[in-house]
């Protein structure tokens, strides 16, 4: 044997003397199964808080329309929610669902011209009278006249993110009012404003001449009541030439 | 010499069934798979772990630790590599981290990148001098000196792998374990002549 080879050879069986305890093969061994089953129930865990939060979050989206795929689901909605409001302010609110929830059939890309052409010269007047007024950060994405309820609306919609506002008018139906169920919440150049929550909703409204005026987002009631003020003198003398 | 051992789940037995669809891949196979391949190494790495703390104790922490750490990570195992080796990278790993917290080891310095001889020399009056009296010797140059001569003269694991296990580069093995090497015959020869068995 070289000195090469006697070195490592003593070396080795000093280092190769001593041994592992017997005790060591089990700890190790019980650490390895105690591992094996924890990690199942880690991820078991981590997969029921995975479906509660899921299912919390589609009874919410169930719960706050989201979830509505089909026309039988949305108009079940709709009546449910609106059974929460006066006969008047249904008005508004149904053509926002409808038109505005529902549908969001808005062109991608916005088309000023082809709005104010839709709207027609009489009624354009209204873009600028919202588009000055909107909480920042929304933007008017839509308007047009539609039909909800076998009646015409005038309608435009201004979006930021998921939240919608609607600006509508409608003409007054017999023997409709808002003063007939609800008290003013407020009033703005001699016109009474009334206002009423739905869910995630504020319907906020005021009538002038044989209009109905609406304005209907999931902003707060004192957000919607305080834009709609605003809008209201310029409102009213638009009022005079809106063609519906 | 030792079992090189692929983890390609689709390179098993099992895996090659599961690929054809017949029998899904089952956790507890690789379980099985694991402590096959892994838990027979469990004296060597203890031996390892004894050295480089120098206490039982720790060693014992330091080898379970390694084998969970190690079944954490055997999705990850390369295949085709020696799996002895990579236990000992995570014992080293372990060792490492466990160091931390138990108090600062002072390290050797590498910047002097110096290629000494890295022949082995002979032990003086080897055959005097007991188990014990080796491995204080040993236990008492710098571990990083002692890493090396242990994965290169115990282990026999060539310079390649012993760089890849302590993550250094190759010139840097071969300059510890020269420099390992002379520390231990320094301490050896300190005993010998202490008994009057060298002058």
């Amino acid at each position: 044997m070289n000195s090469e080879d006697q070195y490592r050879s003593r070396l080795r069986s000093a280092v190769h003397s001593a041994q592992a305890p017997p005790e060591l093969h089990s700890s190790v061994k019980r650490r390895l199964h105690e591992e094996r089953r924890r990690v199942p129930f880690v991820r078991a865990g981590f997969a029921l808080a995975a479906s509660i939060l899921l299912a919390v979050g589609l009874n919410r989206a169930w719960q706050t329309d989201y979830l509505r795929l089909t026309p039988g689901a949305r108009e079940s909605y709709i009546a449910e929610v609106s059974a929460q409001l006066t006969p008047v302010m249904r008005v508004g609110f149904v053509d926002h669902l409808h038109c505005t929830i529902f549908g969001q059939n808005f062109p991608k890309n916005f088309d000023l011209r082809a709005m104010l052409s839709e709207l027609g010269p009489s009624n354009s007047q209204l873009y600028p009278i919202l588009k000055n007024h909107l909480p920042p950060g929304y933007a008017v994405i839509e308007g047009h006249k539609c039909e909800a309820s076998g009646r015409t609306y005038l309608h435009l919609v201004a979006k930021k993110g998921n939240s919608f506002v609607s600006l509508l008018f409608t003409r007054k139906g017999s023997g409709e009012a808002f003063e007939r169920d609800l008290h003013a919440a407020a009033s703005e150049a001699g016109f009474p404003i009334y206002t009423q929550d739905a869910q995630r909703f504020n319907i906020t409204g005021f009538s002038p001449s044989d209009f109905l005026v609406f304005l209907v987002s999931d902003r707060p009631q004192h957000t919607n009541t305080s834009v709609l003020s605003a809008m209201l003198p310029e409102l009213v003398k638009a009022s005079a030439t809106i063609e519906l | 010499m030792f079992p090189v051992y692929a983890t390609d789940p689709w390179s098993s037995p099992w895996g090659q069934v599961s690929k054809l669809g017949l029998i899904p891949f089952r956790k507890a196979d690789r379980a099985d798979e694991f402590d096959t391949v892994a838990l027979p190494f469990m004296d060597d790495l203890f031996r390892m772990a004894l050295r480089m703390t120098r206490d039982r104790g720790r060693a014992e922490d330091a080898v379970q630790e390694t084998y969970l750490q190690a079944w954490k990570s055997f999705d990850r195992f390369e295949a085709g590599t020696n799996i002895r080796a990579w236990l000992y990278k995570v014992l080293f790993n372990c060792v490492h981290h466990q160091r931390r917290k138990w108090l600062r080891f002072p390290g050797v310095s590498d910047s002097e990148m110096v290629l000494e001889q890295v022949q082995a020399s002979p032990l003086p009056a080897a055959d005097h001098l007991t188990d014990a009296e080796i491995l204080a010797a040993l236990d008492d140059i710098p571990e990083d000196y002692r890493a090396v001569v242990l994965l290169v003269d115990v282990e026999e694991f060539p310079y390649k792998e012993a760089a890849e296990i302590l993550h250094v580069p190759i010139g840097t093995v071969m300059s510890r374990l020269s420099r390992g090497r002379k520390a231990l015959r320094e301490r050896l020869e300190e005993t010998a002549r202490s008994y009057g068995v060298v002058k």
